[in-house]
Formats: C-alpha cells, sequence, structure tokens
C-alpha cells in the first residue's frame, strides 16, 4: 500500500502505469553494478522513482577525473569515499523511502551468489566485459533480468537481457571489445544510455512498454543518429 | 546489399548506409569497402593485428555463430557493422 505522500511524491508517474505500477516498484529490488558514468545515471533515476530497494556496487574511490561524467560523486569525495557509499549518502537525502544498500568490493565468481541474492532486475554499467559476462552468466542462472549499456566517445549501445526469451550478453558479444585503461567519454553520452537504462528497469517490472529484448539501440550523439539493431 | 554502419565507421565512410553489389562473402565484402573507402575505413575495420574490429551481423546474426569471414552474403542480405562500446 501506498501512503498519502507516496500517492503525492509519484503523481506524475502513476499517471502512466498506475497505482499499481508504483506498488511493484516500491516491492522491487535492484542491483545497479558499476557506480560510474553510466551508474551515477541509473541510481539517480531509480531511488527517484522509488524502487524499493537499490543495491550498489563498485569498490572504487572517486578520482578527479571521473567527475565529468560520474554525477553521484563530487569534489569532496574525491580519494576518500568509496562509490557505492558516495552514492548512498545522496541518494538517501534524495529519497529516504528507497532502502539503499551499498557494497565496498568487485563482483567475483565465489562472491556473486551471496551479493546478488533476492535481486529482480540487474543493471550493467560495468567498464569491463569480463565482469559483464559475470553477470550474464549469473543472470541466466537464476533468472533475472540483466539491462546493459556500454559507451564510449559520443556513443554507446544498450539491450536488455532476459533469460530464456533472449539471446545472452555473450551471445551478442562474442568478443569483448579491447579494454582501453583510459577511454573518451562525455558525461552527457553516458547520462542519455544510463538514462534509457534506468526506464528499461522501470518498464520491466512495470511492465509498461516494451523492453529492448533482442533489440540493440545505438545511440551516436556525434550523428543524432539513434538506431535499433534487430539480434536473431 | 545493403551495409549500415555505425560511429567511428561511419565517420569513416562518411555515410550511414552503402549498397554493395557482387561480395560473396564477408571477406570480399570487408575488402571491397576498404578499396572504395580507403585507409580511414581500413583503420576502423581491421585493428593491428590484422583482426576485425567490431561485431558484423548478416540479417542480425553476428558472423561469429555463422561461418565468420567465410559467411556467404546473397544481394538481398543486410549487414550491421558496429564497433561496440566497452566503458560504463
Amino acid at each position: 500500500m501506498l501512503s498519502e505522500k507516496e500517492l503525492e511524491r509519484y503523481d506524475r508517474q502513476i499517471r502512466i502505469f498506475g497505482i499499481e505500477g508504483q506498488e511493484k516498484l516500491k516491492k522491487a529490488k535492484v542491483a545497479v553494478v558499476g557506480i560510474g558514468g553510466l551508474g551515477s545515471p541509473v541510481a539517480y533515476y531509480l531511488t527517484a522513482a522509488g524502487i524499493g530497494e537499490i543495491l550498489l556496487i563498485d569498490e572504487q574511490i572517486p578520482e578527479l577525473s571521473n567527475l565529468n561524467r560520474q554525477i553521484l560523486h563530487w569534489e569532496e569525495d574525491l580519494d576518500k569515499t568509496p562509490k557505492s557509499l558516495s552514492a548512498k549518502r545522496k541518494l538517501e537525502k534524495l529519497n529516504s523511502d528507497v532502502k539503499i544498500e551499498a557494497f565496498v568490493g568487485k563482483l567475483t565468481r565465489e562472491n556473486i551468489e551471496d551479493v546478488l541474492k533476492d535481486v529482480d532486475v540487474i543493471v550493467d554499467c560495468l567498464d569491463n566485459f569480463e565482469t559483464r559476462y559475470l553477470l550474464d552468466e549469473f543472470a541466466h542462472k537464476k533468472g533475472v533480468p540483466l539491462v546493459h549499456a556500454a559507451v564510449e566517445g559520443l556513443h554507446g549501445q544498450a539491450t536488455t537481457i532476459i533469460p530464456e526469451k533472449t539471446k545472452s550478453l555473450r551471445e551478442i558479444f562474442p568478443i569483448p571489445p579491447k579494454k582501453k585503461e583510459k577511454f573518451p567519454i562525455l558525461g552527457a553520452t553516458a547520462g542519455v544510455m544510463g538514462t534509457i537504462q534506468a526506464a528499461e528497469v522501470i518498464k520491466l517490472i512495470t511492465g509498461c512498454g516494451e523492453p529492448l529484448a533482442n533489440k540493440l539501440l545505438v545511440i551516436d550523439l556525434a550523428h543524432n543518429a539513434f538506431e535499433i539493431i534487430e539480434l536473431k | 546489399m545493403k551495409v549500415k554502419v555505425y560511429t567511428t565507421l561511419r565517420e569513416a565512410i562518411g555515410k550511414r548506409e552503402i549498397e554493395v553489389h557482387g561480395a560473396r562473402t564477408i571477406r570480399e565484402l570487408i575488402n571491397i569497402i576498404i578499396e572504395q573507402y580507403g585507409e580511414k575505413a581500413k583503420n576502423e575495420l581491421i585493428d593491428e593485428n590484422g583482426e576485425i574490429n567490431g561485431m558484423i551481423l548478416v540479417n542480425g546474426h553476428n558472423i561469429l555463430h555463422l561461418q565468420g569471414l567465410d559467411t556467404q552474403l546473397k544481394d538481398d542480405d543486410v549487414i550491421h557493422i558496429f564497433p561496440p562500446a566497452g566503458g560504463g
């Protein structure tokens, strides 16, 4: 049941998916894996939307060169507060109804089952395919949807993996792009792609709209291109 | 056949989509594109080890799940060449 305050707070989106949809968001637990350029807008919008429980996973500490895009981390957090804790502090101030959990550590084959237990949706905001493949395996093993995005420069891609229904992330990307230690990235690119991921999560939970299942959304801000590749 | 290109390859080729005729395999298609669009396109398509850069789909199927560079092409195929991003 939603309180009067919640009905008012979420009024503008309840007009999209109804009180029932809002209640589904409140009951949901979402894991945001990586609280960087993508993870910041994802966690912001999911918190604002009133997801019941959000688990933030990251082991890194913000550095100065992160601040052009990782908008949940501020100058005061530099070289000090681990990203998941830095994000938790702000998100709790944004929406005290949402339970924010922080895991300061890296996901591994050994800890993943424990860390991600009871999660309804996983959001891939990582910067490497090694851990992405690990999330993919877990998602398929447990039947949990996985919302993928990745960015570079002014472009990015997104797709939603639904076990039993879509291809796995590894099938779509059998060869990972080469990992670059320092890759070019504009904050706005991560903002666009992360916001799409947040919308995907909300669509999956409320049942509203049509997720990017077996569809690869490619966005190229340099050429104003938003395109869908149908994956078969 | 229709070849749709994305992001950095689009920049190198200067178009979103090109029409290519006569390529029997992906390998031939790549050679034709490099012949027509030169060094810049080559640098986007092939990495320093001579391997293909990015993913190639024929009618939505990744060529790595088909016959790779030897995947046969027909004139009505739609090919997507897309360099995936990896950052977050």
